[in-house]
């Protein structure tokens, strides 16, 4: 991941590129009430939103380990361009944008097998042990039809359906037209309801 | 399929979103009432949309850390309580942890903030705070990783169920530990629990953890119970519970350590 030494541990480490973006950044040693400040508002709206984005990343990219990453690298994309944030879109799209980039970056440097959706902890309710595999498997298919599109197609898909964003919103998140995100959306949503019919999901 | 058809369906994604304009909403609508193949298209999206409206949430992995970093703003009524302790287990030296603190008193304010909110952002926030300590000379930067990792993943760790011996601990309840003998802590907690209470005595946000072997320690005051004054002379224990990550620092050799360990645990 950029930015972030993988040590052998599993943890993560702090390249020096990202030092010295910190450098830049501010100081809190210095108590830079305006530093603070903003790193609070981005700890709040990040709070506020990890679960809903980790959720887009998660089936942007099928892999649920890695989109813990994609989640903390994108807080600190967030964090390291919160300058380049001029308040032309709300907050929580302009998170969104960052995140969605990040899960992209992710795609196009690894295009490796999917991780079995069976290592993921899904907050299941009192299920019992065929209905969770039933729905496991489901889950699994709903991920391949997912996959099975383009990257792009299967943002707006999952920021229309799973976060429930207008035309607009998403318009922002993708730095597209409204009109663009409508027609996108109706070719992804066909693609993908042919493919969830052909794998028997509906 | 007519002209008509071919420019409903394109806008039937359109239409299930409501939009559409008013007129154009109509005409679909009452096209969609008479046409048997838009029809069945129309349902098709709908149930697409709902499978994927419909998919599980799916929960990141908690981290295991503690809900509250700012308790060390204050001096905790629970501290002297620790260094009996200390003295009470004779060999593990809570102090040491305690003695960087007061080291570097001037940094308290510092590691007050944050309370609000444990996860990721916070995580983030003390890996960045841990970079800039890096500027200043404290070695440390190692951000927590999302995923806990279990002891086979990781070779520097031993963990032990801990439920120490009333003679040994005090009283005190102790949750687990980790060992890393080597490289950086990432840590950040120590906390005890007594059958009337349990309160943290010791937190300490990433940024600050301490990096053994570091020069920076070679002047520990003296304190209780702790006889050693070098860095590398000490030996950190790690425990963690769901909520925490918790960490002990001790002057003994590594094989005393695990002998210690080994009765004020109850491994396995």
């Amino acid at each position: 991941m950029e930015g972030w030494v993988r040590l052998k541990q599993g943890g993560l480490k702090a390249s020096p590129s990202i030092e010295k973006i910190w450098k830049k950044t501010g100081d809190f040693r210095s108590n830079n009430t305006e530093v603070r400040t903003i790193i609070d508002e981005l700890n709040h709206l990040f709070d506020i939103e990890k679960t809903s984005l980790f959720n887009v990343i998660y089936r942007l990219t099928g892999n649920y380990a890695d989109s813990h990453d994609i989640l903390q690298d994108a807080f600190v994309r967030a964090l390291e361009s919160r300058r380049n944030f001029r308040g032309e879109s709300s907050p929580k799209t302009w998170l969104y944008r960052i995140a969605v980039n990040c899960a992209y970056t992710y795609l196009s440097g690894r295009r490796r097998e999917l991780e079995p959706t069976s290592s993921i902890e899904v907050a299941e309710s009192r299920r019992s042990a065929e209905e969770t595999v039933l729905s496991r498997e489901r889950d699994e298919l709903i991920q391949a039809a997912l996959m099975s599109l383009d990257a792009k197609f299967r943002t707006l898909v999952l920021l229309r359906e799973l976060e429930g964003m207008s035309y607009e919103e998403i318009a922002q998140v993708l730095r597209l037209s409204p009109g663009t995100v409508a027609s996108r959306l109706s070719r992804a949503r066909r693609l993908l309801a042919r493919k969830l019919r052909k794998l028997g999901v509906v | 399929m007519g002209l008509r058809c071919y420019l409903v369906k394109r806008n039937l994604s359109a239409f299930s979103d409501e939009a559409l304009s008013g007129s154009e909403s109509r005409k679909v609508a009452a096209h969609l009432a008479h046409c048997v193949s838009c029809g069945e298209e129309y349902s098709l999206l709908q149930k697409a949309g709902q499978v994927i409206r419909d998919l599980p949430q799916v929960a990141p992995r908690a981290l295991p850390r503690p809900a509250r970093t700012g308790v060390v703003r204050s001096p905790i009524p629970s501290r002297r309580r620790a260094v009996q302790v200390a003295g009470a287990l004779a060999t593990v030296i809570v102090a040491a942890l305690l003695s960087y603190f007061f080291a570097h008193r001037a940094d308290r304010q510092e590691t007050a903030y944050g309370a609000h909110s444990p996860g990721y952002a916070l995580d983030v926030d003390l890996c960045l705070k841990a970079m800039k300590s890096e500027g200043s000379r404290r070695r440390l930067v190692h951000v927590y990783q999302a995923q806990p990792i279990t002891f086979e993943e990781c070779k520097d760790r031993v963990t032990f169920p801990l439920s120490a011996p009333a003679d040994l601990s005090g009283g005190l309840e102790l949750q687990g530990i980790y060992l890393l003998q080597s490289g950086c802590c990432e840590l950040v907690q120590l906390r005890y629990k007594s059958e009337t209470s349990q309160a943290d005595i010791f937190q300490q946000p990433l940024g600050h953890a301490l990096f053994f072997g570091d020069k920076e320690f070679k002047d520990l005051p003296a304190l209780p119970g702790c006889k050693a004054t070098q860095s590398g002379d000490y030996q950190a224990i790690f425990w963690e519970t769901p909520e925490s990550r918790c960490v002990l620092v001790t002057d003994l050799p590594e094989s005393n350590l695990a002998e210690a360990v080994a009765r004020i645990g109850n491994p396995g």
